[in-house]
């Protein structure tokens, strides 16, 4: 009963924080360009070399093309191999990918799960998801732990990065560890590669069914309910650390580095702009001297200048 | 203190000097200029001016702010830069960067991937004050305890005691990075250390009145009031281009006369006017190209529109926004159908990528790259060429603004490989150059020692690749040529050659795209670019 209230609760908390940081993020006002290149959307030539559509004459004359597939072929060795981190952190890489990828596969696990448990675990497609969610969970643990012991280690010793190292980055890692670990002690305690009630995905299929259910009512082994209990405490905590960059990163690729959008006349985008250029700022400063009054647009234009000039 | 002893609390602990630089740490450079006892000395501050102005950081000073002289001047201050950090939180504020500014507050992982694509860091002998992430993360550090009010946050996020030295400190250290956003360019998450540079710089400005002189007083101040940062008025401006027009008739064999407000001309080009001080052979060889190629252009002889700078991308937003209208409404009153943007990497992306977003309804007119355009003219077939004329090795320096920044990469390269038979790269180069060490306004400061800073570190690693790039021809007797199309990196680029005596050691000299060209026109006098009249 506690636990599944503690799930219901977990998920709408995480839910919400990371909706309510999305839109904080999603409800600021259109911004000034920040773009920095490549910029893949250029598509697949001009992405290699780092090229816009600025290299055209007249540009704001041709028609702008955005290539979807040039961006995906960016962004997947990107989320996958963690591609960057490879490039300019080899130290670190390893481990860093060992964390991401465990992640993921522990993510994928959940997900396969949630579907097997919902179309049925002795379904013949439910009994595939099920094996795919053993292996996915057995891999992803185990490198999950070995990227976050690594990680915690490179933290604490080493030159680079222990400058850096706070509390809370440790606290961080551990949580996430202590993820890893748990499962792992389930695994050793209740089989995994089975599809039966009583391996670790049948345990977990059977607590979703519960929660889909409400059904309150399954048993659990001890270490599968620790299990559950530290991935839930740290789904409740998670967003509100600078891990919730797992879906703001949306933002820093698409919306800055890879915001290109030319402001064109009669566009939303100008609209916005408008708007903005009428807050009222109060930058202190004697030459600016804003007065929560006069607005960008005055403070600008000549209106700005001779009050500066005074 | 020692370098890679620096902890992040040492920078809020009161001393002489947090860190003290020494040319045996800096990365070594290729001969001649390999041996460090050969490295120029570096001029001393003054101790008086140490007395009496904040000079605690490094063994450099860029705005050299006075001190404050009672405990209570300093809380002010203190708390003024608290009120500025608020500030950039405030969309009324800080509308312009804002969704910037809170993603690099609160994502960055602390990995320290970004630091080794730092220039300045790398050069300096990995100098931990340089790290890009140094600076962010005592920002971070203070917006998070000071601004924010998080709980806990010593444990969360770390901790930093907010007084008046780390407020001097920081205002030192935001002229210690020249923005060129190499370091951004790593970060797997998409944090920005240059932005929160750029951002550092705005409170100092906007909230404090603190600024690098050159470039506020004596830089977008004085250009909004008398027209260019040069000083010149529009009158001057115009007598210079005169004489500008004379000599490169004298030079060339070609006449030639620039245009000025000529209403409804296809375009309105604008200069860095320093060009026209400085390196008056670039405003000339523009004319001649456009002249030739029968292109029906203008420049403006509006005050602020005879000049391209716009020095507040780099630290103020509201300066940025007055010189940008006065741009575009010089092109609107002319009724030009473009305004094109001569060789000057900041003006470029100043006026075309982040004004977009400021000239809306009729000042939004059309905005493009000199690069682009010569471009068209050069294989339009309209001027002949004579590529032999340019046959020395020539090497290109990509301004981070033109190119990073705004991804104008191929045009001047088309250019080069067709008209410079022995062009060659850099390594690496395109959106992945090295910044020349000037940007974000160093270029143009030189107060007490700040020279020797910006070259021998912050300009060092181009200085390197430069030198590599010619490594089969490095000695005087080839002639070699750095094609550098930007104003502020020919100011550093000049500074770094003079200061190691490159002329005279590597026959080196530097100068902009243009003037590749007009060497290579057919009806040009050979010998428009002179070694022996360049310094
Ligand atoms: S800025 Fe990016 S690369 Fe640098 S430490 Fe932060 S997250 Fe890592
Ligand atoms: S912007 Fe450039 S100079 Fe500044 S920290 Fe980043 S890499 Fe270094």
């Amino acid at each position: 009963m506690i636990l599944n209230i503690a799930t219901y609760l977990s998920i709408l908390i995480f839910l919400i924080t990371v909706i309510y940081r999305f839109m904080r993020i999603a409800n600021t006002p259109a911004h000034l360009r920040w773009d920095l290149y490549p910029v893949p959307h250029e598509g697949f030539k001009k992405a290699k070399y780092g090229g816009s559509y600025y290299e055209e004459l007249d540009w704001w004359t041709k028609p702008r093309h955005v290539s979807i597939a040039s961006e995906l072929n960016t962004m997947i060795p990107e989320i996958i191999f963690l591609k960057g981190v490879w490039e300019s952190n080899k130290g670190l890489w390893f481990w860093s990918w060992a964390f991401h990828f465990g992640l993921y596969l522990a993510v994928f696990m959940a997900a396969l799960v949630v579907a097997s448990a919902i179309i049925g675990p002795a379904s013949t497609f439910g009994v595939v998801l099920t094996k795919i969610a053993g292996i996915s969970t057995i891999f992803g643990y185990i490198l999950g732990g070995i990227g976050c012991i690594g990680m915690i280690f490179k933290r604490l010793f080493n030159e680079r990065l222990k400058m850096f190292t706070t509390v809370g980055s440790i606290v961080n890692l551990v949580f996430i560890l202590a993820i890893f670990v748990t499962g792992l002690k389930a695994i050793s305690e209740v089989n995994l590669f089975t599809t039966d009630p009583s391996s670790l995905i049948g345990q977990l299929q059977i607590f979703v069914s519960g929660l889909v259910g409400f059904d309150s009512s399954v048993p659990l082994n001890s270490s599968v309910i620790w299990h559950i209990g530290v991935t839930l405490a740290f789904m409740v905590y998670m967003p509100f650390t600078h891990m919730a960059h797992f879906v703001l990163k949306w933002f820093t690729y698409h919306g800055i580095r890879w915001n290109d959008e030319p402001n064109t006349a009669g566009s939303a985008l100008e609209k916005d702009l408008t708007k903005s250029l009428n807050f009222k700022p109060t930058w202190a400063a004697d030459h600016i001297k804003g007065d929560g009054k006069k607005t960008w647009v005055d403070i600008a234009t000549e209106k700005g200048f001779k009050d500066e000039k005074k | 203190m020692k370098k890679n002893k620096l902890k992040i609390s040492d920078f809020s602990k009161e001393s002489d000097q947090l860190v003290h630089i020494d040319p045996k740490d800096f990365i070594p450079l290729p001969p001649p200029y390999d041996k460090i006892e050969d490295e120029p000395i570096w001029k001393e501050i003054k101790p008086e001016y140490r007395e009496t102005h904040e000079c605690t950081l490094d063994d450099t000073v860029a705005v050299g702010i006075p001190k404050p002289k009672t405990p209570e001047e300093e809380k002010e201050l203190v708390d003024k830069f608290v009120s500025g950090l608020r500030k950039l939180f405030e969309k009324e504020n800080n509308w312009t960067f804002l969704q910037q500014l809170m993603l690099s507050l609160e994502h960055c992982a602390k990995c320290q991937t970004c630091v080794d694509a730092c220039p300045i860091y790398e050069a300096s002998g990995k100098n931990d004050l340089y790290r890009p992430t140094y600076r962010s993360e005592i920002w971070r550090r203070i917006v998070k305890k000071y601004v924010q009010k998080k709980p806990f946050s010593s444990f969360t996020d770390g901790d930093i005691d907010l007084n008046w030295t780390t407020v001097a400190r920081l205002i030192e250290l935001s002229y210690r990075c020249t923005i060129c956003r190499r370091c951004a360019q790593t970060c797997p998450v998409g944090v920005d250390n240059a932005l929160i540079t750029h951002e550092l710089r705005k409170v100092f400005s906007q909230e404090m009145g603190i600024a690098a002189k050159e470039i506020h007083e004596k830089g977008s101040v004085l250009q909004l009031k008398v027209g260019s940062s040069t000083g010149m008025n529009s009158e001057v401006v115009k007598d210079n281009i005169d004489f500008i027009d004379e000599d490169m008739t004298d030079i060339t064999g070609i006449e030639v006369k620039s245009k000025w407000d000529v209403k409804g001309a296809d375009l309105m080009l604008i200069h860095n006017a320093g060009e026209i001080i400085a390196w008056p052979e670039n405003p000339g060889a523009f004319a001649i190209i456009l002249e030739a190629a029968g292109i029906n252009w203008t420049m403006s002889s509006e005050a602020v529109a005879y000049d391209g700078i716009n020095y507040g991308l780099w630290y103020d937003d509201v300066q940025l926004a007055r010189v940008a209208i006065k741009h575009a409404q010089a092109a609107k009153k002319l009724g030009v159908k473009k305004i094109v943007v001569g060789e000057c990497g900041h003006a470029h992306k100043a006026l075309t990528v982040i004004a977009d977003r400021v000239l809306v309804g009729d000042l939004n007119v059309p905005r493009e790259s000199a690069m682009t355009l010569l471009e068209d003219i050069v294989f339009s077939g309209k001027i002949k060429f004579d590529p032999s004329r340019n046959d020395f090795p020539v090497t290109l320096h990509d301004p981070c603004n033109m190119v990073r920044l705004m991804g104008i990469v191929e045009p001047q390269r088309r250019i080069l490989r067709y008209l410079c038979p022995q062009f060659r790269e850099m390594t690496p180069h395109g959106v992945h150059n090295y910044c020349c060490g000037g940007g974000s306004g160093f270029a143009i400061m030189s107060a007490h020692n700040f020279t020797n800073w910006r070259v021998a570190v912050s300009g060092r690693k181009k200085f390197k690749q430069i030198l590599d790039a010619y490594s089969d021809c490095p000695g005087p007797e080839t002639k070699k040529y750095l094609c550098a199309p930007c104003s502020n990196c020919k100011g550093q680029i000049r500074d770094i050659f003079q200061y190691y005596n490159a002329k005279e050691k590597s026959n080196l000299i530097y100068g902009g795209l243009v003037e590749l060209i007009v060497n290579a026109m057919v009806d040009v006098k050979p010998g428009f670019i002179s070694w022996e009249d360049a310094f």
